[in-house]
């Protein structure tokens, strides 16, 4: 299918955006011209977003009649060779699963966004990051990694919205784009890039058998011997994207005694902890992981055998991300955590308040 | 434009900054003898909505009638019975802040019941979101909303702003763009609103400026007050989680 040219979009001055609108309009801006889902809180006006803009830019937007379907419909435009996108959140996001293992299996590339809420089960829909383990220790089935970007503000949002195309086509992989709601919420100005065209589809891409050998995508390999040479294919492919793709920001970590690990919004609360307690003299740094998968585990391993005599992990959530950080650091120094549950924000000088109990007495 | 009628309703796109202007106007209006009600009618946000202000707004005169209970987190088309009775039936005056774009259905369920005489809707406009941008998109969208809600739009709520990056050259830009909307609508500019802190850097206005007092913020950034409206506030869980 033909998409149709569409007129030069520039790129933009300074708007103010959403972001969850921000990951749509980024989106588009990226090439992707087809996206699937179903409305949920808190994610809904990126849904609500693409079915106005994506006809713009002779695209298509269609809500699927479920999120089961979403995820399929993505495969199939997957398999064709276009680039394409769903989202939800936290429920929603687990209804997904069968197929995003389908798409590693089938090694199709898909940007996949999850604005977490409160859980388990419908939980609420305030802001939440406890779904961490589900994204990143692989929420379906079978042995498989995704790279799982982490903005921490809208600008964000859409810098690794297009990134996640751009990493999806390289490694024949899905990307997740994992906000929570607080950051699908809130508005911040953004600049986007100029338009790209949809790009044409990939020489493996299922674009009809006329007049060359036919193409196979499957994810189905009876015997042993073919399905272990497949893992071995993508266990090497999932190496590569670990030895390539971390990406971490590190703000005052250079001689830090206490350093704080808190990725997207957490981080936001965290970094304005941690200039508090600059402010009194305290020794703190950040280090904010902008990949959760793969884990920006070697810059916290310098750290722990550098000047950072403990971690603090801050979350929402009961503590998913400690157990990377924990593994990371090995013993070498403390990991403590803290973190709010159930949609409950953590202020600045809550946070604040740990770091000073961690760095009581004679911890400075 | 002389004495404003009782009830005002804030209608506008998603994100114009409906809910920071009726904070702002309530509070105005809780310089009068009768103590104002803010009807926070919003069921489209999930949060960052005049609920979440509503311990400060008490505390500086002003009524916020919203669900109640758990009801007020979440995002379920409910009218409080207090609201309607605020909307229809009191002498205090009201502001009524309600949900973007589709959430304007709430003031067209009620529309046969709210006396012309007594209210006025007001579109708040901020040229910097993206559909939102340009007099003849905003003038649409005006007559969209307009039909939905089954009211006329009387005046508009000129709110140019980029957040945290606005320059006053901003708001005086913006501002053309809303005042050029207006002339096609054949209506006022109500009011020009502007952060507070730039009030005094932008000059004068062809209409009446209403500073703004940030409330909506992130946990991150300061508040109007010691507490962040909306992520601090008692009953959203009794402390953190610790282990170590």
């Amino acid at each position: 299918m033909a998409i149709a040219a569409t007129q030069a979009e520039p790129a933009t001055e300074a708007l103010l955006y959403k972001g969850n609108e921000a990951l749509g309009e980024a989106a588009v801006r990226a090439g992707c011209r087809f996206f699937f889902g179903y409305p949920i809180t808190p994610q809904s006006e990126l849904p609500a977003y693409m079915a106005r803009r994506l006809p713009e830019v002779g695209g298509v937007y269609l809500q699927a009649e479920s999120e089961v379907a979403a995820i399929n419909m993505v495969l199939g435009a997957s398999a064709a060779g276009v680039r394409v996108m769903t989202s939800s959140s936290g429920p929603g996001f687990s209804l997904k699963q069968e197929g995003i293992s389908y798409l590693v299996g089938c090694e199709l590339p898909a940007v996949l966004v999850n604005i977490m809420r409160g859980g388990p089960g419908l939980g609420n829909i305030l802001p939440s990051q406890a779904d961490y383990f589900q994204a990143t220790k692989g929420g379906g089935h079978g042995d498989y990694r995704l790279i799982v970007l982490a903005p921490a503000g809208v600008q964000e949002l859409a810098d690794l919205t297009g990134l996640a195309f751009d990493l999806a086509d390289v490694y024949r992989n899905p990307v997740i784009v994992l906000g929570d709601g607080l950051l699908g919420q809130m508005m911040e100005p953004v600049r986007f890039p100029a338009l790209r065209p949809a790009p044409d589809p990939p020489d493996w891409a299922l674009t009809g058998a006329r007049g060359r050998p036919r193409r196979l995508i499957t994810s189905i390999h009876l015997a042993a011997e073919a399905l272990e040479a497949h893992n071995q294919r993508l266990q090497a492919k999932f190496a590569r994207m670990a030895e390539r793709e971390t990406r971490w920001e590190a703000v005052e970590t250079e001689g830090a005694r206490l350093v704080v690990v808190a990725y997207g919004t957490a981080s936001r609360i965290a970094r304005a902890a941690v200039e508090l307690a600059r402010e009194e003299g305290l020794p703190v740094g950040l280090l904010r992981p902008i990949t959760l998968w793969p884990f920006p585990a070697k810059p916290l391993a310098e750290l722990a055998g550098g000047d950072a005599a403990r971690f603090l992990a801050v979350e929402l959530s009961a503590g998913q991300m400690v157990e990377d950080v924990r593994l990371a650091v090995a013993g070498r120094a403390p990991v403590e955590f803290y973190g709010r549950m159930g949609g409950a924000v953590p202020t600045p000088r809550e946070i604040l308040e740990v770091i000073r109990r961690q760095l009581g007495g004679d911890g400075r | 434009m002389g004495v404003p009628p009782r009830v005002t309703i804030l209608l506008g796109h998603f994100g114009s900054g409906k809910t920071e202007v009726a904070i702002s106007l309530a509070r105005r209006l809780a310089r009068g003898n009768v103590r104002p009600c803010l009807v926070d009618l919003d069921f489209i946000t999930p949060f960052f909505r005049s609920r979440d202000a509503a311990a400060w707004l008490e505390r500086e005169g002003v009524d916020v009638i919203a669900p109640a209970g758990p009801l007020a987190e979440s995002d379920l088309p409910t009218i409080p019975g207090p609201a309607l009775r605020a909307l229809l039936s009191v002498d205090a005056p009201v502001v009524a802040d309600v949900g973007g774009d589709e959430g304007a259905r709430v003031i067209g369920s009620l529309a046969t019941r709210l006396r012309p005489s007594d209210t006025r809707a007001l579109l708040v406009v901020n040229p910097f979101r993206p559909s939102t941008r340009e007099a003849k998109t905003v003038a649409g969208y005006a007559r969209w909303v307009a039909a939905v809600a089954r009211v006329d739009v009387a005046g508009l709520v000129a709110n140019p702003h980029l957040g945290p990056a606005t320059e006053p050259e901003h708001v005086r830009n913006g501002f053309r763009v809303v005042a050029e909307t207006a002339r096609a609508l054949g209506v006022p500019v109500a009011y020009a609103a502007v952060r507070q802190d730039l009030v005094g850097g932008i000059g004068s206005l062809p209409a009446e400026v209403l500073p703004l007092r940030l409330a909506m913020r992130a946990p991150w950034e300061p508040g109007p007050n010691a507490r962040s409206p909306g992520f601090d506030t008692p009953g959203r869980g009794r402390g953190g989680f610790w282990h170590g």
